[in-house]
C-alpha cells in the first residue's frame, strides 16, 4: 500500500529529489513558454527562465505553501525577472519587430508551421505590455483566469475582457495579412 | 484564428538546455548532508511500515480496515447494491464533522443518497456562494452523462466541499469533489496503485480501482489555487477524467 499525504511538497524541510524533479519537469515548460510568450526569444526565454529557477530555489525557505500554490509563488518570481529585465536592458525588441513585419509570407522558403510561429511572435509584440503579460500568462504558461487574477490582481472578468480584445486585434491583424 | 491558434508558438524546452539548468539548481540539494535525526526517523518509519503490512497479511480485520480506506476517497463511501448500504466512517482530519455521501448503484439505476446535512444549489454560482470559494463547474462530461443531484456543500476538515454527482446511462456515475482546506489539512488517498498525472500544468494523481468489475472506483486527485479536486467514477476512462478536469470552470 502506498500512500501520499502532499501532492506538491519540494520546497518543505521534507522535501527530496523525487519532487524537486517532478514539480521542475512540470514547471519548466510552461515558464518557459511564458517568458517566450512575453519577449519573443528563445535565447532570452532561456536566461530569464534559469534566473527564475535560481531565485526559487535561493528563496525557497519563504515559500509557504499554506498561502499560495506553487505554481503562484513561480509565476510571482517570473514576472519580476520580466519587470527587472525590461527595467535594465529597456528592450525596444517589440517594437523593431513590429517594424520588421513580413507582408508576405513564402510557403516556398520555410515551413508554414514556422511562418505562422514567426507571424504570431511579432503580432504579439504589437499588443500592449499588460495585454501581452496576459496572453504570455493564458497561452504561453497555460494558467487559468483564475490564477491570472491571483497574480496579477486583476478581477477575473477583467482579464476575460482584456484577453478577448486581445485576441480580437490578433486575429483582424492576422486575417488581413492572409 | 481561435484559442487554440495561439498556442502554436509553444515550444518544449531545449533539452541541454533543461538538463544543464536542471543540473545547476539541483546540485547543492543532492550534496545535502543528510541529517541523522531524519535518517532515524526513516528507519523508524520503514520499520511501521513493514509490522503493518504484516498486520494486512495476518488479520482480517486489518485487511477489512485497510479496504474501509480505499473505498472513502472524497468524502464519498460506495456501495454496490441499496440492500447493502454500509456507511463508511470517515477517518479524515481530525474535527471533520462531515458523515460521507453514499452513492447507491443497483443493476438498473445509480443515485447520491446524502447524509449530508449541509445546504445545496442548482448551478456553480450558488455554490461558490454556499462555500465560500469559487466552485468550477465542468465545461465537458463524458458522452451520455448528466447531473443526478445539485451542487452539495458541506463542511469538512478545516474548510468545505462542493459535490455534485453526474450519471451515464443507467448506473454508471462521476462525481466531481471540490475541497477548500484551510491551513495544512491534507487527504490521504491509499491504493496499490498511483499514476503521476499533470492537469492544468498541477500534479496530481490517478488512482485506478484495484479491481475491474461492478465496484471499480478510480480517482483523479490533483491541486489548484488551494483546493483539492478529486473525480470519482466507476466508468469514466482516464483520457475522459482528465478532459473533465481540464474543462472545470472554462
Amino acid at each position: 500500500m502506498i500512500t501520499r499525504t502532499s501532492l506538491a511538497a519540494w520546497l518543505g524541510a521534507a522535501a527530496t529529489e523525487a519532487d524537486f524533479e517532478a514539480l521542475y519537469r512540470a514547471e519548466l515548460p510552461r515558464v518557459y513558454n511564458f517568458f517566450r510568450y512575453r519577449l519573443g526569444d528563445d535565447a532570452l526565454a532561456e536566461d530569464l527562465t534559469s534566473e527564475t529557477f535560481e531565485k526559487a530555489w535561493r528563496n525557497r525557505a519563504r515559500y509557504r505553501r499554506d498561502l499560495a500554490a506553487f505554481s503562484t509563488w513561480l509565476f510571482t518570481i517570473a514576472r519580476h525577472v520580466a519587470v527587472d529585465h525590461y527595467r535594465r536592458r529597456r528592450l525596444e525588441t517589440p517594437l523593431e519587430a513590429a517594424a520588421r513585419l513580413p507582408h508576405t509570407l513564402s510557403t516556398e522558403d520555410a515551413a508554414q508551421a514556422n511562418a505562422d510561429r514567426e507571424r504570431l511572435r511579432v503580432l504579439l509584440a504589437r499588443l500592449t505590455d499588460r495585454e501581452r503579460e496576459l496572453v504570455a500568462l493564458k497561452y504561453g504558461a497555460g494558467l487559468t483566469n483564475r490564477a491570472i487574477a491571483g497574480l496579477t490582481g486583476l478581477t477575473e472578468s477583467n482579464i476575460g475582457v482584456i484577453l478577448h480584445r486581445a485576441l480580437h486585434s490578433l486575429r483582424a491583424e492576422w486575417e488581413s495579412q492572409s | 484564428m481561435n484559442d487554440e491558434f495561439l498556442t502554436r508558438f509553444r515550444r518544449p524546452p531545449p533539452p541541454q538546455f533543461a538538463a544543464r539548468l536542471y543540473e545547476r539548481i539541483a546540485q547543492p540539494m543532492l550534496t545535502q548532508t543528510k541529517h541523522p535525526a531524519r535518517r532515524r526517523a526513516g528507519l523508524a518509519a520503514a520499520g511501521l511500515l513493514a509490522a503493518t503490512l504484516s498486520a494486512f497479511m495476518l488479520f482480517p480485520s486489518a485487511r477489512a480496515l485497510a479496504g474501509g480506506i480505499i473505498q472513502q476517497i472524497g468524502g464519498y463511501g460506495f456501495t454496490q447494491d441499496a440492500s447493502q448500504v454500509t456507511p463508511v466512517q470517515k477517518t479524515g482530519a481530525p474535527g471533520n464533522a462531515r458523515p460521507p455521501d453514499m452513492v447507491v448503484k443497483s443493476q438498473n439505476s445509480v443515485s447520491i443518497q446524502s447524509t449530508s446535512k449541509g445546504p445545496s444549489a442548482p448551478d456553480a454560482a450558488g455554490a461558490t456562494r454556499l462555500a465560500g470559494f469559487t466552485v468550477l463547474a465542468p465545461s465537458y462530461l463524458p458522452a451520455g452523462f448528466s447531473s443526478m443531484s445539485d451542487w452539495l456543500v458541506a463542511p469538512q476538515g478545516n474548510g468545505r466541499v462542493a459535490s455534485r454527482g453526474y450519471r451515464g446511462g443507467l448506473n454508471n456515475f462521476l462525481i466531481i469533489n471540490e475541497w477548500s482546506a484551510a491551513g495544512s489539512a491534507e487527504q490521504d488517498y491509499a491504493r496499490s496503485t498511483i499514476v503521476d498525472v499533470t492537469i492544468n500544468g498541477q500534479p496530481g494523481v490517478y488512482l485506478p480501482s484495484p479491481t475491474n468489475d461492478a465496484g471499480r472506483k478510480d480517482a483523479l486527485v490533483w491541486a489548484e489555487n488551494g483546493i483539492t479536486y478529486s473525480l470519482i467514477t466507476d466508468s469514466v476512462s482516464q483520457a475522459d477524467l482528465m478532459k473533465v478536469a481540464e474543462g472545470l470552470g472554462k
